[in-house]
């Protein structure tokens, strides 16, 4: 890819941030699988194997957010958009403008936070996902694919 | 036109369907105690009377109109629907035509829209007249075509045959014979003997036992031969039932299929929907030298049967290409080349096989020792996979279609797709791969209302990267 761009660094603390939203979510199981052990005496094991297992979740997400955030790029070029992730299981997708039929942009509570957008990508088969860009970047494509599209429809006539 | 309703013959189907629907519903969710109360005939007709009620009221409330811009459809009777098509949104017209049916003729009709909405997608008037499936041909050809139907009559759209292809009694022999659609049989009825075998009487089944317990092989392989034969039976009576009669016409830009014995089915779909074309091979097949042709289309029906519609059941190999183009016009008139993934990919294919088998090999000595020397077979049936699949995988291009050809579960594909047609393409490459320079190429194309992925795997990367970059140019 010759421009392409990396996530907003704000995305590591989205990221770490719902690391954290994880060992919550951990915690309050464990804390109720306590309680159905104290009161309905549920066997002690499940307590500590999901909270093993909520550990082990919160610290693999944080150890790799350096990583994720290194190989994760993508680039809107004059005609397609690229996706590309992944170091151990590395992926390259290539989305012609043409081919997309609506895009939309969300945000949960944290990248509102950030003042980030999701943007989702929807073929006519399938959608793509780029996690997070800058309110700037999301007008950018919308505009983009927009003069595309109305570039296909003046050859189609 | 004024509001219609369907044919009263519906009455019919509706009551058996809803008599057995409240037969279900009272033996599973009422009490049965309380149903041993009531007296057999008063429960048949207390059954029988809410079927009549229920019926009654959908044919009732189940009215159709064929207006000018639009097909009108009211039915509900709690939640009322009403469901608009107009006619240039239609994308295919299907009909069903049970054997009972056809005296009076009548049939089912099926309307296909665009978009992708889930259920709503598609509408169905259940027992129709056939000339209500001519009107709606004729209003959807009105619809997308002004200019051209104007010159038209409506009967001669129907008639005029363009390239016509019929199935012959031979052909369809070999086709049903060839099937593997048997394994999915022999399963049902071994399913339906442990189910059977709880209701014969148990000492009726000892005695037989014991009868040949001195003969226990004998037994078994009679089982087993038993099985295989009826489940070949079955199977080659269900695939001459539903293709019997298969013809296949083309009319300007439509493809229509007609088939089936006792349900006639037919089918219409237009050229542009075709996202790509699939040639199939069973490993039998590839013996006798015999090929299926499927297209895959755009649709909002879910169902995999209907995204993937047969145009050609049984065809000879060498017939392909030059019998293939005169209804597909943009297929290639020849053989596309494939070009072969290389040695390393296809060991890489053989290893992922039997690692996978050796997951219930490990299960099996665990549980059972004793038997597990048996469990050895399953990774040399993989180790034959892995090598049917690594030899069959190869990429091509012909013009601005993509060949891309998979072996898998003993049997070939070979899938083309226009280059307009892939909604995006992917390569796929693990650190293990990298360090070899082996990559997936994966293509991202449209099949019913889902997606379907086209995967070559383990090529070189540089390939993966040149079919890459023709997708992108």
């Amino acid at each position: 890819m010759q421009t392409s761009h990396q996530l907003p660094s704000e995305i590591k603390s989205v990221w770490r941030m719902s690391a954290f939203g994880s060992l919550l979510i951990g915690i309050v199981i464990i804390g109720l699988l306590i309680l159905a052990n104290h009161f309905w005496s549920w066997p002690f094991w499940l307590a500590a194997v999901a909270g093993v297992l909520v550990v082990l979740d919160v610290v693999v997400e944080l150890s790799i957010v350096p990583y994720r955030y290194r190989f994760w790029r993508y680039a809107i070029n004059e005609n397609d958009v690229e996706i590309e992730s992944g170091f151990f299981f590395h992926h390259e997708t290539a989305i012609p403008i043409t081919r997309i039929q609506n895009v939309t942009l969300s945000a949960g509570p944290i990248l509102q936070w950030f003042k980030l957008k999701t943007v989702i990508i929807e073929t006519a088969a399938d959608r793509y996902e780029i996690e997070a860009v800058l309110p700037e970047t999301a007008e950018t494509l919308k505009v983009r694919i927009m003069t595309l599209a109305a570039r296909k429809d003046v050859e189609d006539a | 036109m004024p509001k219609q309703r369907l044919h009263p013959l519906i009455l019919v189907n509706y009551f058996l369907g809803s008599l057995i629907n409240w037969t279900v519903i009272f033996v599973v969710v009422v009490n049965v105690h309380f149903i041993r109360e009531i007296p057999a005939p008063q429960l048949l007709s207390l059954l029988v009377a809410i079927a009549i009620v229920t019926s009654l009221a959908r044919y009732w409330l189940f009215t159709f109109e064929i207006g000018d811009q639009a097909l009108t459809i009211n039915s509900g009777l709690i939640f009322r629907k009403q469901l608009h098509i107009p006619y240039d949104r239609i994308q295919t017209v299907q009909t069903k035509r049970w054997f009972y049916m056809i005296p009076f003729g009548l049939e089912a009709v099926i309307i296909e829209t665009a978009g992708k909405s889930g259920d709503d997608g598609d509408a169905q008037l259940p027992m129709v007249k056939v000339a209500v499936y001519q009107e709606l041909l004729r209003r959807q050809h009105a619809g997308s075509a002004i200019s051209e139907v104007a010159s038209v009559s409506p009967v001669s759209v129907e008639t005029s045959e363009g390239t016509a292809y019929k199935i012959n009694a031979r052909d369809l022999n070999v086709y049903a014979l060839t099937s593997l659609g048997i394994a999915p049989i022999i399963l049902g009825l071994i399913y339906a003997y442990s189910k059977f075998s709880d209701v014969i009487p148990r000492e009726w089944l000892s005695r037989a036992i014991s009868s040949v317990q001195h003969a226990e092989w004998l037994m078994l392989v009679t089982f087993i031969l038993g099985v295989l034969i009826v489940g070949t039976i079955l199977s080659y009576v269900q695939i001459v039932l539903r293709y019997y009669g298969f013809t296949v016409t083309r009319q300007r830009n439509q493809i229509v299929t007609r088939r089936g014995l006792f349900q006639r089915r037919t089918v219409t779909s237009d050229l542009d929907r075709v996202q790509a074309i699939v040639v199939k091979q069973s490993v039998l097949r590839q013996l006798f030298q015999l090929a299926t042709v499927q297209t895959v289309l755009a649709s909002t029906l879910s169902d995999d049967e209907e995204s993937e519609m047969v145009v050609m059941p049984v065809l000879r190999t060498d017939q392909v290409w030059t019998v293939m183009p005169q209804f597909l016009p943009w297929l290639p008139t020849s053989q596309p080349v494939i070009t072969a993934i290389p040695w390393l990919g296809q060991w890489r294919m053989i290893r992922n096989a039997v690692a996978v088998a050796m997951i219930p090999v490990v299960g099996w000595v665990i549980v059972a020792r004793a038997t597990a020397g048996w469990s050895l077979l399953l990774p040399v049936i993989a180790l034959f996979l892995g090598r049917y699949a690594g030899q069959h995988t190869g990429i091509g291009l012909v013009a601005d279609y993509l060949v891309a050809q998979e072996g898998s579960l003993f049997s070939r594909t070979l899938t083309l797709v226009p280059k307009k047609r892939i909604q995006a393409a992917t390569i796929q490459q693990s650190i293990w791969m990298k360090r070899v320079g082996l990559a997936h190429l994966a293509v991202s194309v449209r099949s019913g209302d889902a997606e379907k992925k086209v995967t070559v795997r383990y090529l070189p990367v540089k390939v993966a990267r040149q079919y890459y970059e023709w997708y992108r140019a």
